[in-house]
Formats: C-alpha cells, structure tokens, sequence
C-alpha cells in the first residue's frame, strides 16, 4: 500500500516542481533612454541587479563621452581640433576609435566609415530639416570621408583628424560597442543568461534560463512597427541589423535613407532594405550590417570574407537570402506572405 | 489488487494527492491562457506610470501625458497608441496601433514607451 503513495507522490513531483520553476526564474528588466535610442536589459541570475546597474553606468557615462551632441564630450574635442594635431582622450575612446579603424579596414572603407559624419550633417537626415544639398556641396564633403585620417597615437591615449573640416561620428559604432562591454559586465557578474538590446541591436549571452535558444524577431522592413519577417534563434551572438527603414526622407518621389554610401556621398541605394548579422562580436556585426551599402553580392562577398558570421539580406524586391549556416535556426513568420526565403550559397 | 487492500485512510491520502496535483495543473493552465490576454505597459523614464488590459477594455480610454511634453495615448479593445504629441519628429505617433505582444511606440523627447505583453510571448526581443 505505501509503494502506492509513494508511487503517487513521486508522479507528482513534477507538477508541483514545473510551478516552482516559473517562479524562479523571473529575469531582471530593465529600459532606458541614451545613445539616441531606448535601450532593453533582460538579465538572470543572483546578480541580475547588480550587473544592469553597472551596464546602465557604463552606458551613460560612455554616452556622454562619445555623443556628437555634447560639447564637452570627446568625440566633439576630436572634431573641433581637426587639422590642428592631437588630443588626448579617454583610454575608452581610443579603444572604440581602434575598433572602428579594424571595421573599416574589412571593406576599405566601402561599407563603413567613421569619418562620413560631415555628409550626415550636411543631408540632415533625422532632423527637422532633412534636405538634399548640391552635387558639387556633395562632391566637396566625400573629398573630406577617409576613416584613415583617424590618427591614434597610442602610446600617448591621443587621436587627431588630419584635414580641417573632417569629423567622426560614433553612430555607426557604438551600439555594437556598448553591446560587447555589457556583456562582459554580465559575465564578471556570474551571469549566464541575459540579452540587451540596444535600438535594434541585440547582444545576447548564453542561451535562455531553461536553455532554449533566445528568439529574435527580425523587423519586417516595410512593416509596422514589431511586424517581424521571421525569427533568428540564438545562444552566445550578437543579431544587428541595419536597414533603410529607420529614418528616411522623401523628396520628388525619391527615398533618402540615414545610411550614407562613403564612396558617393549619397544615401544607399543598393537594392537592399535591411541586413541583418548574426556574429559573436556584436561591434563586428554592428560594423559588418553596413554592407548594406554594397548591395547583395558584394555585401554577401564580404561576409563571407569575415567568415565568422551569418546573414539575412532583404531585398527592395522582397527576397530574403539566408547564409548556409542558419538553417535551421532562421524562419520565415511573414504574416504579410510577401516574402520570398532564398538559401544562399 | 483488491480494494479492500485499501484503507479508509489510504484513500483519503491518495484522493488528497491526486486532487492537489490536479489543482496545480488546472492552477498553471489557468495562469498560462490568462498571460495569453494583451496587456499595455506605459513607461516613462524606466517607470511604470499607468497598465492597461487590453482584451478586457470595454469602452476606449485616453491617456494624457503633461509632462515634459503634450501628448494622448489611446487605448481600445485590443490596442493602444500615441494619438497626438507635440514632440517634434512625430515618431510615436507614426508608429500607428500596437496589437500584437512585444509591439512598442517609443517617444524619445518625453521618455514614455508602451509596450504590449502577454505571458506566452514567443519572441524575446527584437532586431531593427
């Protein structure tokens, strides 16, 4: 008869324990505004806390420090002295500066530039006032694009732009950046399990509390706004994406997007709505999603190059080619039925 | 096996057990399909400032933001959105009706988001 109970009570174990579970593992989230963006924290673990506060610190001290927006920030010290010789900067400055240069070597400077932010001043995209200025104003400023011109003297922690005129801006960067230095806070926390998603780009560590991969939605670039194309799933990878879609102007019928190609000077038409990358290193692939630029081939070329990360290009005509190595873990959920999945390569 | 092997007292035992843990399942279940309602989160500067059930709204509910900026949240069976601001790029309102879990509007001058959730969320977080 006792065998019968315990038989019993063993079976149901398991209800009761599925319930404690649930309870257990309640995440630490968290939102704020910097960097231009709202950002998300979802962090597990008995230091969960501690670890957001730290990366929430992190985030704003290096916001004010990297902004084009603060006068006394460094990225404004380094522009405001260009042509001049150097200026000493944060060790962390200099440390995103050498991550950029390393970026744009991959392409050359094709696809990714620090140095193109005059452009972006000129055009206005993302302001009030969003125009599109002459061909010869145009023509004038590309002549001022060279990330090159980024001088680090790293045995004096200082930097200098060479030509008067030329200034760098960290938005192409930065978020990917931040993306890697949260997660090693988490980890020197003992955190196992956590993302932060800062405007778009998404840097996740370990795999979710119950070790199932985390699902990231990858913007419908034609969409509204959280209308997905399909799901990416991931454990220890960074997902960027960088598409024309985020802010954009029309003027006689044409679409003027925030992504400059640094070789015309003028916004991206490449044939590409949005790429997106699935990397380990979140500022490569933050680096790497500015292929767009190059259009599918070339762009598709490049990552390859790389050959540590994997691809979802979305084409203007509604074709979304995957990389080999996210069978499996891509899907299509378009609820719009508009779109065509292509295995690439 | 013969039910007079069983006592009076091993079956209220085993009628205990068996009717607790079938009230711990119907309890899960019931919590699992209540997290499948649409529920609006409105934050401003990382707090809570008002939530709102969306699937239970009968009539349409208006928010009013003041502070640091004017703007209307409206709120209807089934979705929710900034209905007028007076930010200057308009992006929250351009982002139009939220309806599924994970959607979100954001206005980044006033800080305030919403955000639709739901407990059987299927996606973690989205790239954009």
């Amino acid at each position: 008869m006792k065998k019968v109970i315990w038989a019993l009570v063993l079976l149901s174990l398991p209800v009761f324990s599925s319930a404690c579970n649930t309870v257990q593992s309640k995440p630490v989230k968290s939102t704020d505004f910097a960097l231009g963006t709202i950002i998300e924290q979802q962090v597990y673990g008995a230091n969960a806390q501690k670890a957001s506060d730290e990366v929430w610190a992190q985030i704003k001290e290096r916001d004010a420090l990297w902004t084009i927006n603060s006068p006394g920030g460094d990225i404004n010290k380094l522009n405001n002295n260009a042509g001049l010789g150097y200026v000493e900067l944060n060790p962390e400055t200099i440390s995103i500066l050498r991550e950029a240069r390393r970026i744009s070597d991959l392409s050359g400077g094709a696809a990714f530039d620090i140095t193109v932010a005059p452009l972006v001043k000129a055009w206005g995209i993302g302001t009030d006032n969003p125009r599109v200025p002459s061909a010869d104003a145009v023509q004038e400023l590309v002549s001022l694009v060279n990330y090159r011109d980024v001088l680090i003297d790293e045995k004096n922690g200082s930097a200098s732009l060479l030509k008067k005129g030329q200034m760098v801006d960290l938005g192409g960067i930065a978020k990917g950046y931040i993306g890697d230095r949260a997660i090693d806070i988490y980890k020197s926390n003992g955190i196992t399990s956590a993302f932060i998603n800062l405007g778009g780009n998404v840097a996740a560590l370990g795999s979710k509390p119950d070790g199932s991969p985390w699902t990231v939605g990858i913007q419908n670039p034609r969409g509204e706004n959280s209308d997905i194309v399909g799901v990416v799933e991931v454990v220890d990878k960074a997902v960027v994406t960088s598409g024309d879609y985020q802010r954009y102007f029309i003027k006689d019928g044409q679409r003027y997007c925030h992504i400059f190609d640094p070789g015309t000077g003028y916004p991206m038409d490449s044939g590409l709505m949005s790429v997106t990358i699935i990397a380990s290193s979140s500022t490569d692939a933050d680096g790497l999603a500015k292929v767009i630029v190059l259009g599918l081939d070339r762009g598709m070329e490049m990552v390859k190059n790389y050959g540590r990360a994997e691809a979802i290009f979305i084409t203007n005509d509604k074709k979304i080619y995957v990389t080999p190595g996210l069978k499996g873990k891509f899907r299509l959920e378009d609820a719009t039925h508009e779109y065509t999945y292509i295995q690439n390569g | 096996m013969n039910t007079r092997t069983f006592k009076t007292g091993d079956i209220i035992l085993i009628v205990g057990i068996v009717a607790i843990a079938v009230l711990f399942l119907v309890w899960n279940n019931y919590r699992a399909a209540s997290g499948q309602q649409l529920k609006a989160l409105i934050t401003q500067d990382g707090h809570l400032i008002k939530e709102i059930n969306l699937s239970d709204l009968q009539a349409s509910e208006s928010i009013n933001i003041d502070e640091p900026v004017k703007q209307v949240i409206l709120a209807e069976k089934g979705r929710i959105r900034f209905l007028s601001s007076d930010c200057p790029n308009q992006t929250c309102v351009k982002t139009g009706w939220l309806e599924r879990p994970g959607a979100k509007a954001v206005c980044i001058p006033s800080k305030v988001v919403i955000t639709i959730v739901g407990d059987n969320e299927q996606i973690d977080t989205f790239s954009y």
